[in-house]
């Protein structure tokens, strides 16, 4: 009665077979593996001081004023350039950022 | 229940890797099956009756927080209470929680409720099962996680708008990473079309007042492993409130109201029959022995055990400042020095097995460890 049946999962392990990426090209972390189509937008960076792989899109921009830390905006390598500095008037009225800042980019773990 | 020391199988950490468990050790060990509890079909049956029959208590509790209008003992800011009433009174999808149980001496006593952002949802559902499967295929686990989470998937595809189903968590921890795209996984097996966007990437459309994803598509379903506290907190909380789309956030908002520990005084005064519940105010009152807990905290942080007026344990942290509650001590049962919490977990409405986090202390903190179970 409380048996499960038969698990199959798509994303995380049967995405060995999709990811574009092979396992063992990682080896200074532990892998998540992420269906490549749905991931496409992400790149993966490497972190000295943690283990794991690390996912980013937009990686934030700003300079540093009066000894004050100011973020201007954000990035993207997988975009393009003019994408990048707003040429684009559609995408002008966007921004990014406004979540994600209260736990300090930790674990929400409970 | 009891508690068994075993052989862990060799290779145990390949095996969970090939999972895609890439967390299962940091500087001390998180997935340890060097031990493992057992449980008769009886006890389970009692863990999940206790379950179905808090989470109905929940619901009752919810609703009278909002008929008496007790937003302020939950510390939730005034703009947002409409919203969380409108999307209970609307009937926005949720689909999981868990709670964390005492079990001891034949009686179950709820301590918690992580209503909004539970997580060990992966080694509950997927680890501890595929271990169960190398070490005695014969053997059952109460544990239909996987199913559930498929199924109630599907049970709500007709009520989410038309479009993907985004899923968004931090990006700095493998662990809320590996929860999230446990539950897509499901999701896409349940037919949904999905996407994986970071929270601090999400967009706010100015123009439109919409929130976008990373190809600036309209954000319309989106489950987040990030407590609403914080959402509600940040620079684009009130752009939810804003949302022209009106998107659905999953957990709902009205978890607020689980999910922070201002509940379970609300739950004792409206059930105080209810053998489940352990008393809790929100001033020590005539407890002479009692846990003191920050309304919102995450991993056991900053409790505080009293007993007869002294403190036996506590634990540091940030957090408390918007108030505490405080609830007759239960101690967790100590098997040969180990302190074992129960979660149960309610997925779709209905309890749908259990994960077991042991600590050495008797607050189960972010040092805990998760031992898999079976039933004999």
């Amino acid at each position: 009665m409380k048996k499960s049946r038969h698990i199959e999962l798509v994303l995380i392990t049967a995405a060995l077979a999709s990811c574009h990426k092979p396992a063992h090209q990682w080896t200074n972390g532990n892998a998540v593996y992420i269906r490549s189509d749905s991931s496409a937008p992400y790149s993966r960076i490497y972190t000295h001081n943690a283990p794991g792989v690390w996912y980013y899109a937009f990686r934030p921009y700003g300079y540093y004023s009066f000894g004050r830390y100011r973020r201007v905006g954000y990035y993207s390598d997988a975009i393009s350039e003019s994408s990048n500095i707003g040429h684009d008037a559609a995408k002008g009225g966007i921004v990014r950022g406004g979540f994600g800042g209260e736990g300090g980019g930790y674990s929400v773990s409970s | 229940m009891k508690r068994i020391s075993i052989q862990p199988r060799n290779h145990w950490q390949s095996a969970v890797e090939n999972l895609g468990f890439g967390f299962h050790s940091t500087d001390v060990p998180y997935w340890d099956e060097s031990a493992c509890y057992t449980f008769s079909l009886d006890e389970v049956l009692y863990i999940e009756r206790a379950s179905a029959e808090l989470w109905d208590l929940c619901l009752g509790a919810v609703q009278h927080v909002m008929d008496n209008h007790l937003y302020h003992r939950f510390a939730i800011p005034d703009h947002f209470i409409p919203y969380i009433e409108k999307t209970w009174m609307a009937d926005h999808p949720a689909i999981y929680g868990r709670f964390d149980f005492c079990y001891k001496d034949g009686a179950i006593k709820l301590l918690e409720f992580n209503a909004d952002t539970p997580t060990s949802l992966y080694e509950a559902g997927i680890v501890q099962w595929f271990w169960l499967q190398d070490r005695d295929k014969t053997k059952d686990q109460f544990n239909s996680i996987h199913e559930k989470l498929i199924g109630y998937w599907k049970y709500l595809k007709p009520y989410l708008y038309p479009g993907p189903l985004h899923f968004t968590c931090v990006k700095g921890s493998l662990e809320d990473l590996t929860n999230t795209e446990y539950l897509r996984d499901c999701a896409v097996q349940a037919a949904l079309d999905t996407q994986l966007i970071f929270v601090d990437d999400i967009g706010w459309d100015q123009d439109n007042q919409v929130f976008v994803d990373i190809q600036d598509q309209r954000i319309l379903n989106i489950f987040k492993l990030y407590p609403w506290e914080w959402l509600v907190r940040e620079t684009f909380g009130t752009n939810i409130l804003a949302d022209r789309n009106k998107a659905f956030w999953i957990e709902p908002g009205w978890k607020m109201l689980l999910s922070n520990k201002a509940i379970l005084p609300i739950l004792w005064e409206l059930y105080p029959d209810c053998p489940y519940l352990l008393p809790a105010y929100f001033e020590p009152g005539s407890l002479a022995d009692y846990v003191r807990k920050p309304i919102l905290a995450r991993e056991g942080a900053n409790i505080e055990l009293i007993r007869s007026g002294a403190v036996i344990e506590h634990t540091g942290g940030n957090y408390g400042a918007e108030g505490h509650i405080y609830q007759q001590l239960c101690t967790l049962p100590a098997f040969d020095g180990n302190y074992p919490v129960i979660g149960s977990w309610i997925i779709g409405q209905q309890p749908a097995g259990m994960g077991i986090r042991e600590s050495k202390t008797l607050v189960t903190d972010n040092t805990s460890r998760f031992i898999p179970h079976y039933i004999e």
